[in-house]
């Protein structure tokens, strides 16, 4: 009931924001034009109308009155997407008051006026996806958004994107075990260990199961849960060591759940059971701050190979920030993912489509194809080459950054 | 014998009182002044103002005395309306934040700060002097939902009658200052979940079981009670037409500090706006804020967020709204009119006209002219103000 | 021009200020501004209708109404509007950096707010468009003594050096405020005698210091007598004088040496009545130059702050500058001001803002006073004139009169109007903000 409403609310929403548009042509000229879905296109051109891509090719008769950007020389390639972004969100990421909360949207936390937001677009970033932090074991739901728009839902383009759960140690930083005093306070809580973050992992999606054949569901967390069973949502989970990645295979075996796996620093060790499974695994970040976390730095550690090795052994790979602003930029990110081993139209791909296919927004972003969103990066060369950079970015049609 | 003494001094001092205040007799009073800013129609010059039993019955160029009335002769003076301040916090303890806030529960919507309030308060007086006569005294904005406000004018020294409205509405905060680390919620989505969740349940909610809590927000989602609610950034705005459109809430944006950028989907819901001070910030871009907001077409009135700014500055924040882009009428408006029909207080309040309650502000000067001294401030045609030269 | 307040500074500074000079001199040579027509408040003197301001070499050449303008002028037009000095807030936070503000030691008089300055801020120029030209910025804080303030101009510099009209205005003190917003009577007697022991201590130190002069001219004395003894006659044996100790100079106890014999004043910020007392009490005893700041209380002991001669530099007019209202605050009155004012003490406004942009509402915080009783006149020369005497530096600032500097804004109406725009602002006769949107 409380979706539909909150769809609808959305809907409007939607209806409500989008402004009149103008049947407005724009024309980008390009030297080379990567389209990621299939070959490259030389001396193109790409028509965009109403925020669309209307025609891709070379020798496309541009229409009269159509504002034609020329990149000259420039590369044009898909705006980037970041399957694990730095969250423009105000306040905290999580709902520190309860372990599992997956009926947390992140979506109610957006700012759209965050500098996070500026920075990543800077790096040829157009969609992101955010998610609640790491300390709860079920976060709650991310949603992949466009770095643009007056208010959190002109930047919506997909909410309720997947489920977080968290399976590394990061979800049991600051919670407590009361040993001599009461509990005084929600920190008090479980999990204090892997064994709890499995078990609670397990009772949720067990609770989900019973309420699953009864239809009427009342708890609003247990829907989302069942949702999940159902995979109508899919499920991000955080792991980074071998073992745990092998604890969230176990898991999902039992419930028959389909995973997207997260950081995966060890992945390269289960690379082989990654593939057979057909699990995707969004790999970032490539660069951990030093400090003294204890135990919960456990696999904080960049494998730069782990990219190339699961790739190869045929495992979806996306490459993401990793939701570290002014960490390593996804493109960077795939310059040394091929320098260590990973095929170059793989690590293209890799911030590209493949994220858009683990989000489930392919239909709209990833790659340039006629009828997508006119989400376009132009790059002074190879976006390959360390010396490249960002010289424009084209989100929905419209310049939001360029280089003096 | 000493005792009798005592009784017979406190007759006398009652009575004395009584004629005072009321004049003995429902007496009729006779306002003659230079200008009278009536904010129903227009600025009468060399008007006068006939105040029969607390109300004004009549007002204009033109008008015979009646016998016996009493004549306040000011032929240099401005009239204007008692000047309402859209939220405060005053008469409450000197450490505010403890009596406003009730941060052990999150959903305080059972809360009346009428009980917190002190109507003996020497913050009222401050209140007089400044030109306010009627206030919405309010809760703050560290939950999510706060209490209910209350409306009540200032002529508090009298026994009865100056609560306009013990429930003025609910009093809701998305904001940032709502979290807290060591209570639910922590964070600005679990807020929404909470909020979501209380009005659910309150719409469901049935008369027969007894919950205080949830009947008031009941007659919220009902949109028989207005909404204030508390969203200063964007995003927070955002947040709060969110709730707003899911529930069709009869709703009042408070402090909608950054409401210039989505100032078109505010107007377009016609959510009135309840500024904040505008000394409270500091910067050019600020300031201009309050103008674009209400060039948009919103409704605004000002408050001055008592004790956090002076009382005072209720009227340098209008007039600083117009030195950075509001016109003047709204800005007048704002102060008075506007603010008592965004409280649901405009039968007895907010202009010069028959009927209404004779609350009256005398000015040395013209009313959005900063140096202008307030003169003598009345409520319902009793002098409650005079100013005394040193 | 750069005067003999700058010998203070330090050597980099001179440097800066000389190249100004020298540059100023060669490229632009002798400048001439004249602002015609208009009402001319000069603050010294009565207003001047369709009077004429010449600016030669950003001073101050001619001013009233039969002065000859020479031909090849830039002339300004401020015909029905308003010519007068900029104005000045005297508790500016302008350029301070929230970490430089609250030194955490107690007694730390040789500090120098020069020293933490950040001249990058954005604000700097919405305040000077509001008719702003200069700013006093003191070390204020929770430290009991926390060094000299200074005044700068809004010029639009980079460079605190160009910007500073004149350093170690005054020595900062303060007595009864506390960071933790609580306070008690024990508590604000420990800081007032913390200050009387340092200014004891210093008295100690100063007779010390004389007592060693004294010592060392005798000393150098016999030593003469002795050199020309055995110049005369080398055999002879003549006892040789003995050096008297050596003198350890304390910078910090120099600083307080100046404030006691009155070269510099001591600016003591008090709000409560007991602490304005106290405060008079200290210089009485200790007969230094006392500026009262803040004086949130003064209206309760006006009679005695006449009497002590002291001047006063008030503010906050209203408590809605201040941050959140804090325990000092609580007896605050709009009506301080005209109450001060009215004794014939010699008053100030300042604005007291919570953050550097507050600096612009110099003119509305004197309107605001003017609505509470003070004297229109009265009110525009505390945020001009008398507040540029008290801070010593009205041989530049403060007023239109010949001689001084070009520090001149033009409003479309009256300065106490809060409506009226400011249309230019001039600091030594050259443009710092000029209104675009003219209608």
């Amino acid at each position: 009931m409380r979706n539909c409403i909150i769809l609808l609310t959305f809907l409007l929403f939607v209806l409500a924001f989008v402004a009149p548009g103008r049947a407005e042509i724009i024309a980008v000229k390009a030297g080379r034009i990567l389209t990621i879905s299939g070959e490259p296109v030389e001396n193109g051109v790409i028509l965009i109308e109403d925020g669309k891509i209307a025609e891709i090719g070379v020798g496309i008769e541009i229409p009269e009155g159509a504002a034609v950007i020329d990149a000259g020389k420039s590369v044009v390639m898909p705006g980037l997407v970041d399957a694990s972004a730095a969250a423009p969100v105000r306040g905290d990421l999580n709902e520190q008051s309860n372990e599992i909360t997956p009926t947390l949207r992140i979506s109610d936390a957006l700012d759209p006026q965050s500098k996070a937001l500026k920075r990543i677009v800077q790096t040829g970033v157009t969609t992101l996806f955010v998610s609640p932090g790491r300390r709860n074991v079920i976060g709650g739901l991310g949603v992949v958004v466009k770095p643009t728009g007056k208010i959190p839902q002109q930047m919506i383009l997909k909410d309720e994107a997947a489920l977080r759960v968290v399976m590394d140690l990061d979800s049991t930083q600051g919670n407590r075990i009361p040993r001599y005093q009461v509990p005084t306070d929600f920190y008090y809580r479980r999990p204090g260990t892997r064994m709890a973050i499995i078990w609670m992992l397990r009772k949720s999606f067990f609770d989900a199961q019973q309420q699953k054949d009864s239809e009427q569901t009342e708890d609003p967390n247990l829907a989302v849960l069942s949702a999940v069973l159902k995979d109508e949502i899919p499920i991000h989970v955080n792991a980074r060591r071998a073992i745990v990645i092998r604890a969230a295979l176990k898991v999902a075996d039992e419930y028959g759940l389909k995973l997207i796996l997260q950081e995966c620093t060890e992945g390269y060790k289960v690379a082989g059971q990654l593939a057979e499974r057909k699990i995707p695994v969004v790999l970032g970040p490539f660069y951990y701050y030093p400090g003294s976390m204890g135990q919960y730095r456990e696999g904080r550690k960049v494998n730069w190979n782990n990219a190339g090795i699961l790739s190869k052994a045929g495992v979806k790979v996306a490459l993401a920030s990793g939701e570290q602003a002014g960490a390593i930029d996804i493109l960077t990110a795939a310059i040394f993912a091929v320098r260590h081993g990973m095929d170059r139209d793989e690590a293209l791909k890799a911030i590209t489509i493949t994220p858009a296919e683990i989000l489930g927004v392919a239909d709209r972003v990833g790659s340039l194809e006629k009828g997508k969103d006119a989400d376009i990066v132009v790059l002074s060369g190879d976006p390959l080459n360390v010396t490249t950079r960002v010289e424009k970015v084209i989100l929905n049609g419209k310049t939001v950054y360029k280089i003096d | 014998m000493k005792k009798r003494r005592f009784l017979s001094f406190l007759v006398i001092l009652c009575s004395s009182f009584c004629l005072l205040s009321s004049g003995g007799e429902p007496q009729t009073l006779a306002i003659r002044a230079g200008k009278i800013w009536t904010l129903s129609d227009g600025v009468i010059t060399n008007g006068v103002i006939i105040i029969d039993n607390g109300k004004i019955q009549a007002v204009g160029e033109n008008i015979d005395v009646p016998e016996g009335a009493k004549v306040l002769d000011m032929p240099d003076m401005n009239v204007m309306p008692g000047m309402i301040d859209a939220y405060c916090h005053i008469g409450l303890s000197v450490n505010v934040q403890r009596e406003i806030d009730e941060t052990v529960a999150a959903v305080a919507a059972d809360m009346q700060i009428l009980d917190a309030f002190n109507p003996h308060s020497d913050d009222v007086k401050k209140a007089l002097r400044s030109g306010v006569t009627t206030i919405m005294l309010a809760p703050g904005y560290r939950n999510p939902v706060g209490g209910q406000p209350a409306v009540v004018k200032l002529d508090t020294s009298k026994a009865d009658g100056w609560v306009l409205k013990r429930t003025a509405g609910v009093d809701f905060s998305v904001m940032n200052q709502a979290l807290m680390f060591d209570r639910e919620p922590t964070s600005r989505a679990g807020l929404m979940e909470m909020l979501r969740e209380e009005l659910d349940q309150a719409k469901a909610y049935k008369a027969e079981e007894f919950n205080p809590r949830r009947e008031v927000l009941k007659r919220v989602v009902d949109a028989n009670l207005p909404a204030y609610i508390w969203a200063h950034n964007v995003d927070e705005i955002a947040s709060a037409l969110t709730i707003v459109d899911t529930y069709g809430l009869n709703a009042v944006l408070v402090a909608a500090g950054q409401g210039d950028e989505v100032a078109d989907m505010i107007a377009k819901r016609n959510l009135p706006v309840i500024y904040p001070p505008l000394l409270l910030s500091s910067r050019d871009k600020d300031l201009r804020r309050a103008g674009k907001i209400a060039g948009s077409g919103v409704k605004l009135a000002f408050s001055s967020l008592a004790p956090k700014t002076d009382l005072y500055d209720l009227r340098t924040s209008a007039i600083l709204a117009v030195k950075y882009g509001l016109d003047k009428e709204t800005a007048l408006k704002s102060l008075t009119i506007n603010a008592a029909e965004i409280l649901g207080v405009s039968d007895r309040l907010g202009s010069i006209s028959q009927g209404k309650d004779a609350d009256l502000v005398v000015l040395k000067g013209e009313p959005l002219q900063l140096t202008s001294s307030i003169e003598l401030v009345m409520i319902n045609g009793n002098i409650v103000y005079q100013r005394q030269e040193e | 021009m750069w005067g003999k307040e700058m010998k203070d500074i330090k050597g980099i500074v001179v440097f800066a200020s000389l190249f100004l000079q020298v540059l100023s001199a060669g490229a632009l040579g002798a400048e001439q501004v004249a602002i015609q027509g208009g009402t001319i408040l000069p603050i010294s003197g009565a207003a001047i209708e369709n009077g004429i301001v010449l600016i030669e070499n950003g001073k101050i050449a001619a001013i009233g109404r039969n002065v000859a303008v020479p031909m090849d002028v830039r002339s300004i037009d401020a015909s029905d509007k308003f010519v007068m000095p900029g104005l000045i807030d005297v508790q500016s936070r302008l350029f301070v950096i929230e970490s430089e503000f609250n030194e955490g030691r107690s007694i730390a008089p040789e500090l120098n707010i020069l020293d933490g300055l950040d001249p990058f801020i954005k604000e700097a120029p919405e305040v000077a468009a509001q008719g702003v030209t200069a700013v006093y910025i003191t070390p204020a804080g929770r430290s009991l003594i926390g060094g000299s303030g200074a005044v700068l101009k809004l010029n639009g510099s980079k460079d605190v050096g160009r910007m500073l009209l004149k350093g170690d205005i005054a020595v900062k003190a303060t007595i009864g405020v506390s960071a933790n917003n609580q306070s008690s009577s024990l508590g604000r007697l420990a800081q007032y005698s913390s200050i009387r022991e340092a200014l004891l201590s210093t008295k100690i130190y100063m007779h010390q210091r004389e007592k060693h002069a004294r010592e060392m001219a005798e000393y150098n004395k016999k030593r003469a007598e002795y050199e020309k003894k055995k110049q005369v006659r080398p055999t002879e044996k003549v006892e040789k004088p003995k050096r008297p100790d050596r003198f350890r100079p304390n910078p910090t106890r120099e600083v307080l040496a100046k404030v006691l014999s009155k070269e510099i004043p001591l600016q003591i910020e008090a709000h409560r009545v007991t602490d304005i007392l106290n405060a008079i009490r200290l210089a009485d005893e200790f007969g230094f130059t006392l500026i009262l700041d803040k004086c949130t209380e003064g209206y309760l002991v006006a009679d005695e702050i006449a009497r002590s001669k002291a001047d006063v530099v008030l503010g906050p007019v209203t408590v809605s500058f201040v941050e959140t209202p804090r325990l000092e605050y609580r007896n605050h009155d709009v009506r301080n001001a005209a109450i001060l004012s009215k004794r014939g003490i010699k008053l100030a406004l300042g604005v007291s803002g919570r953050d550097g942009a507050s600096s612009k509402f110099v003119a509305l915080a004197a309107s605001i006073a003017v609505a509470n009783g003070m004297d229109k006149d009265l009110a525009l020369r505390a945020v001009t004139l008398t507040l540029a005497e008290i801070l010593g530096v009205a041989d530049r600032i403060g007023s239109l009169d010949v001689g001084k500097d070009a520090d001149i804004v033009i409003l479309s109406g009256h300065p106490l109007d809060t409506l009226s725009r400011v249309e230019m602002v001039l600091i030594e006769g050259k443009t710092v903000f000029e209104r675009k949107d003219k209608q």
